[in-house]
């Protein structure tokens, strides 16, 4: 595929400039190129100077057509819709000239203007696309320059037709063509074309796949062009040769053609060839991936052909940059050139670029998870795909292809974009369902306490009114004493009375709402009155009179019957007597009241009771009291229930389960579930009491076929409640509740959203009883809490899940933080080691001198002590001892002396010592005096020294001793001078090498400033003591923790943007500064440079920013810096006005 | 005194480098007639150079290292022929400053060039004809 591409380039290009050649030779009989920028110029001169001619009057009218011909082919560029007229009028010329049989001269000048013309017209069809009229015009171009016999022309003509059938794709016509026009120039011989054509045929090979014919076409044709010395088509030759032998993989050989070409190009200054090469060289390196090469190369030609307004070339290179661009992952960027591309190559209507193009757009808006994009792109790729290829098998396979990929993909995306919604959803509900928990949680509580404050009012106007009625009875009571007393003593007084009013009494008592009773003294009942019966639900006296009553008490009321008959029989009243009789239908009556006995002659005659029934007070009594507790318990659970971790809920249910069991005596209570999916039921949570067996597993999935009723009713969010078992109707309920042995039953239903997820039960085996409203009230509030305790824990899990995913997520986006964290870090390490080979080039310049000085010395040193050896072993050393010679040694080693002491001073000394050894010697000249006075100045005696110098001048020799000495201290000196200058040498290969110093191990240590920044200056040491003037003022104890080598780049990096700044003035000041305070340690670079730009003082520390674009620097360089600072807790600010600009650095220590 | 006529003054911030040319010069040079000066500091040369054309010595001529701090090679030249036109001048000096060196030589300023590191006999053949032309 990409070889297809870049042939079809080739192809294209050769055949672009092929093109215009063809026909701009056609026009003109001497053939102009117009390349480059004085493209238009040139032609708007000619133009200019055809119009002028036109102007004239009276001019031939070869001429006349000649011009308008020459217009024609000019004024095309600007507007190609006035071709067509000119060479009408061309055409109508020649015409009518040669309708007046004009000279034969003439006549074929105007032949070839008329062909000229019909050539240019064919041209234009040719660029409508009009093939048929094109090739007419051609054909008739052609026919009349076989009239005229030129050979050239037909040649070209010829090679005209050939390139029409090479545009229409009918190649095998077009070789003809081209090789029928070969011919013809071979005939002519003329080099340039002969070569021309052979370039076309070659062209024409590589476009129909044969590359090895290409190439040999491609040779012989350059062997022509350099033979024509054409060096335009000699480099567009060299650039094709390249690229066939790129193909067959000779990389190098290719490399050198592609140079070859460029550099023709460019001393010829074809910028569309140059933009050719580039390109060529770009796709080359995209090739082997070399980005940055291939960013610069393609980068450059699309300014060119921009610049060129050369519209193909455009799209081309556009699509190679942005192919590049994505390769290094700069979507962006490849967004924006593969677009421009797009657009480019939409308007000119070139398939093969809008395929390629389309390709990578796909590629990045997939990149980008813009799929509609995406699709659109790769359905614009397959269409141009489908116009580009001609098989249509291929095609399809290949529309297939990137179908299923692009389906594959849209799945994928889908997926993940429905991942996605999911775990935002998820995150939204789980946050929802913690608050909807609460808000059930606490409605609920406020709902119980409600129903519980509502409850105890009723509870408290119950106990009151249950107050109220016993004062009332008591009075009653009272009153009734009172009345009964009083009437005893009228009996008592009136005896007689009591016998007439008797009746009347009894009826008193009849009618009485107490219950009263009388017994004989065995016990039996003698009367009860009416309120008595309806209580004990008897209809008439009969049924009771005579009966003991024994028969009707219960057992407890039976023991302290026994307790009280001995007290009445005694003639006591018994007050506040409690006792439970039995009704005539087995229920149990609490009665109250007091019993008296009878006395009749002074013996006791039985007794006389009064009750009331008090049965229904007690129990109203007892079970508000068990509503009380029955709220209590069920508040202890929602407590629990909403304080209880999820591992305990399991236990929270089933201690509760217990509680409202002993409490409304059941016998087993259960929790089940529906599962409305699958059609069961299944038990959840069991308590049983003791001896009752358990059902966990047997009703571990129960069809709902078992369970019509309760499913029926729980669905519509009923409750289930047979109060008496033995009662039920339906014979298979019954049948398996008695089988269970259950007496009682109730289950409520646990609704969520108006849908029964399951219920609890309660069995009562022991004993038979309803539940009361309020008991069923609580257990549905008590269901409801179950069916939000299941929410919560479903809720919890879930968040837990959606917590898991969230955790998966965040490993992985770690993950991947952490390896671009890596990326940028192994970048920015390479960014820095690039800035580091940036500042050693410019500075290499310094370092060679600062290292060339000191090499130098060493090297003169060396011939120096070369010289004085010759001299010492050639003079007169071997005339002393070895006593002599040691003590010059030690003379020397002690006097270490200055080589380099001035004439003038030397002169001076010199005169004092000959002063000094003419005194002290007085008379004892030696002989040679002068010139021993020379040598001991020369060895740095002074006069004070008048021991040595008498121990010297005593000795024979005196001259050569001295001589000697100075010759040993010279080469001492000499020997100093060398090794100071290695040391020199070495210190600034030492500040290289921890400025180049590898810096994989960046471990924080304790940093000297002072030291630190001395490395600095000393790598800039050349430039700085040359036109610097350095204030450098660190105190030397100011240390912190640091990365050394980091600070080095921080610190050179300022000292080299100060140096730069600084390049263009005199007088250059450089300061260095350092302050600590506290925690606080401020260092200051400042330099005398131009002011920074308060626009630019912002951005100065952005990457790549520079100013200095053409000079040096990358503008990474105060980029490092702020990275460095960044790792350094450091803060930097710029301040700069006309006289001095400020760096000024606080570290945080 | 009489007998010095002649000196020769070399200027170089470099000690070392003054004590090697030293050397070498002592090869050459007849120091009974050729005084021998030494300067680190280029402001302390000028002031002598003035002292030796007062006590009318003859300096042949002035050997100036390029770079130096405070006053280039370049600058010191400059300021020596304003006052003595004729004074001879030859410029040591590393490769990296041949640009003005050759700015020099066009204001024909400067009579010679030796590069460092400089080879013995280059400097003799060059310093011979200055001497001789003395003596």
């Amino acid at each position: 595929m990409k070889t297809n591409t870049k042939s079809h380039n080739f192809g294209f290009r050769l055949n672009f400039s092929e093109m215009k050649k063809v026909f701009l030779v056609l026009i003109f009989s001497s053939p102009i190129i117009l390349f480059g920028q004085d493209f238009s110029k040139q032609v708007q001169h000619e133009i200019d100077s055809l119009n002028e001619v036109i102007a004239k009057n009276n001019i031939a009218d070869t001429a006349l057509a000649n011009i308008y011909l020459g217009l024609s082919g000019l004024l095309y560029v600007q507007n190609i819709d006035t071709m067509i007229p000119l060479c009408n009028k061309v055409i109508e010329i020649a015409e009518n000239s040669l309708d007046k049989n004009p000279d034969s001269l003439e006549k074929i000048a105007m032949l070839n203007h008329y062909s000229g013309a019909l050539n240019n017209i064919a041209y234009v069809y040719m660029t409508r696309g009009e093939i048929e009229q094109c090739i007419d015009y051609l054909q008739k171009s052609l026919k009349i320059y076989e009239e005229t016999g030129n050979k050239a022309e037909i040649a070209t003509a010829v090679n005209n037709i050939g390139y029409i059938f090479q545009q229409q794709g009918n190649s095998l016509k077009a070789l003809d063509y081209y090789k029928r026009s070969l011919e013809i120039e071979k005939e002519f011989g003329d080099k340039l074309d002969i070569g021309t054509s052979l370039l076309n045929i070659a062209s024409l090979y590589e476009e129909i796949n044969q590359p090895d014919r290409a190439l040999d076409y491609y040779q012989s044709s350059l062997h022509y062009l350099q033979a024509s010395g054409n060096q335009y088509k000699i480099a567009a030759v060299k650039l094709s040769i390249g690229d066939l032998i790129l193909n067959q993989g000779n990389e190098m050989l290719a490399l050198t053609y592609f140079f070859n070409a460029l550099k023709i190009n460019r001393e010829i200054d074809a910028k569309d060839n140059i933009s050719n090469c580039l390109i060529t060289l770009g796709e080359y390196h995209l090739s082997k991936n070399n980005l940055d090469s291939a960013e610069i190369y393609t980068q450059n030609s699309l300014n060119l052909r921009r610049d060129l307004d050369f519209k193909d070339g455009i799209a081309i290179s556009a699509i190679t940059l942005a192919k590049v661009m994505l390769k290094k992952d700069q979507l962006r960027a490849a967004k924006n050139y593969a677009l421009e591309s797009l657009s480019v190559a939409q308007d000119l209507g070139y398939p093969r670029n809008i395929k390629v193009a389309a390709e990578i757009l796909a590629e990045i808006y997939e990149k980008e998870n813009n799929s509609i994009d995406a699709l659109r792109m790769m359905k614009l790729f397959i269409q141009m795909k489908d116009s580009v290829n001609i098989e249509e098998a291929r095609k399809s396979l290949q529309l297939q292809e990137s179908k299923y990929q692009y389906e594959t993909k849209k799945k994928e995306d889908d997926l993940q974009h429905d991942l996605e919604i999911a775990v935002k959803d998820e995150k939204i509900r789980s946050k929802q369902s913690v608050t909807n928990l609460l808000i059930i949680l606490l409605s609920f509580v406020a709902l119980s306490l409600i129903v519980i404050i509502v409850r105890s009012i009723k509870i408290n106007r119950l106990k009151q009114k249950l107050i109220e009625k016993n004062e009332e009875n008591e009075e009653l009571v009272a009153n009734l004493e009172s009345t009964v007393e009083e009437r005893t003593l009228t009996l008592k007084d009136s005896f007689a009375l009591i016998e007439e009013k008797e009746k009347n009494y009894s009826d008193l008592l009849d009618k009485s709402s107490e219950m009263i009773q009388m017994l004989d003294p065995e016990g039996n009942i003698t009367y009860v009155n009416q309120a008595w019966l309806d209580n004990m639900k008897f209809d008439k006296p009969d049924e009771v009179l005579g009966k003991p009553i024994v028969d009707f008490f219960n057992q407890k009321t039976l023991k302290e019957f026994a307790l009280v008959m001995p007290k009445l029989m005694q003639g006591e009243l018994v007050e506040e007597l409690e006792c439970q009789f039995i009704s005539k239908e087995t229920t149990e009556i609490v009665l109250k009241g007091r019993a008296r006995p009878i006395i009749k002659n002074g013996s006791y005659a039985g007794s006389q009771a009064f009750f009331f029934n008090i049965t229904e007070v007690l129990r109203a009594k007892r079970e508000m009291d068990q509503m009380t507790s029955f709220k209590q318990i069920m508040l202890n659970i929602t407590t629990e229930y909403i304080n209880a971790p999820i591992s305990e809920i399991d236990n929270v249910i089933n201690t509760s389960l217990l509680e409202i069991s002993k409490f409304s005596s059941a016998d087993r209570a259960y929790v089940f579930k529906y599962n409305f999916e699958e059609e069961i039921c299944s038990i959840t949570h069991e308590w049983v009491g003791e001896g009752i067996p358990s059902q966990l597993e047997e009703l571990k999935a129960m069809p709902f076929s078992k369970v019509p009723h309760s499913l029926k009713k729980h669905t519509k969010g009923e409750f289930v409640e047979f109060p008496d078992v033995s009662k039920i109707k339906d014979k298979r309920i019954f049948n398996v509740l008695n089988e269970e042995g259950t007496q009682s039953m109730i289950s409520i239903p646990m609704m969520h959203n108006e849908k029964a997820i399951g219920f609890i039960g309660f069995d009562l085996m022991k004993i038979k009883r309803a539940f009361t409203a309020d008991e069923k009230n609580l257990l549905w509030i008590y269901s409801q809490m179950l069916v939000n305790v299941f929410n919560r824990i479903a809720f919890i899990e879930e968040l837990q899940t959606t917590k898991n995913e969230l955790a998966e997520i965040n490993l992985s986006l770690e993950k991947k933080v952490f390896e671009n964290t890596k990326k940028n870090m192994d970048l920015s390490r390479s960014i820095m080691e690039q800035e580091k080979l940036v500042t050693i080039g410019e500075i290499s310049a310094g370092i060679a001198h600062d290292l060339n000085t000191p090499l130098g010395t060493i090297r003169v040193g060396a011939d120096n002590i070369n010289f004085i050896l010759n001299s010492l072993f050639n003079g007169a050393i071997c005339d002393f001892t070895k006593d002599e010679l040691s003590h010059i040694l030690n003379h020397v080693e002690k006097n270490r002396i200055e080589m380099y002491v001035g004439g003038l001073q030397m002169r001076k000394e010199k005169s004092e010592m000959l002063e000094y050894l003419n005194a002290s010697l007085s008379g004892k000249i030696p002989s040679a005096l002068n010139e021993v006075c020379d040598l001991l100045v020369k060895c740095r005696f002074s006069p004070s020294q008048e021991e040595e110098i008498s121990m010297i001048l005593s000795k024979p020799f005196a001259k050569e001793y001295l001589q000697i000495m100075n010759q040993l201290q010279m080469a001492m000196a000499q020997l100093e001078t060398i090794r100071k200058s290695s040391d020199k040498a070495v210190g600034v290969v030492q500040d290289m090498r921890a400025f180049i110093k590898g810096e994989n191990i960046l471990e924080q240590k304790m940093i000297n400033l002072r030291d630190n920044i001395s490395t600095v200056l000393g790598v800039f040491n050349y430039e700085i003591s040359l036109h610097v003037n350095l204030v450098f003022e660190v105190d030397s104890s100011i240390a912190f923790m640091g990365y050394d080598i980091k600070l080095f780049q921080l610190w050179s990096n300022i000292v080299k943007n100060g140096l730069e700044a600084m390049s263009d003035q005199e007088d250059r000041y450089l300061g260095i500064f350092a302050e600590r305070k506290d925690k606080q340690l401020k260092v200051v670079f400042e330099n005398n440079g131009p002011k920074i730009p308060d626009e630019i003082a912002g951005s100065i520390f952005k990457k790549f920013y520079t100013t200095k674009a053409k000079k040096s620097g990358s503008g990474l360089g105060l980029s490092i810096v702020k990275n460095v600072l960044k790792e350094h807790n450091a803060d930097i600010i710029v301040e700069s006005n006309e006289t001095l600009t400020k760096f000024i650095i606080t570290f945080e220590i | 005194m009489s007998d010095m006529k002649c000196a020769v003054v070399c200027v170089d911030d470099d000690p070392y480098i003054l004590q090697m040319l030293g050397f070498q010069l002592s090869k050459i040079m007849d120091q009974s007639h050729t005084l021998i000066e030494y300067f680190t500091d280029p402001r302390q040369a000028l002031e002598n150079i003035d002292l030796l054309i007062d006590e009318r010595i003859d300096v042949m001529f002035v050997m100036v290292d390029y770079q130096m701090p405070k006053m280039t090679g370049a600058e010191l030249i400059r300021k020596l022929k304003e006052k003595h036109q004729y004074l001879k001048c030859i410029m040591l000096s590393g490769q990296a400053n041949r640009s003005s060196v050759d700015s020099l030589k066009e204001e024909n300023l400067l009579e010679e060039f030796i590069e460092k590191p400089w080879d013995e006999d280059e400097l003799f053949d060059t310093l011979r004809p200055l001497i001789t032309s003395r003596t």
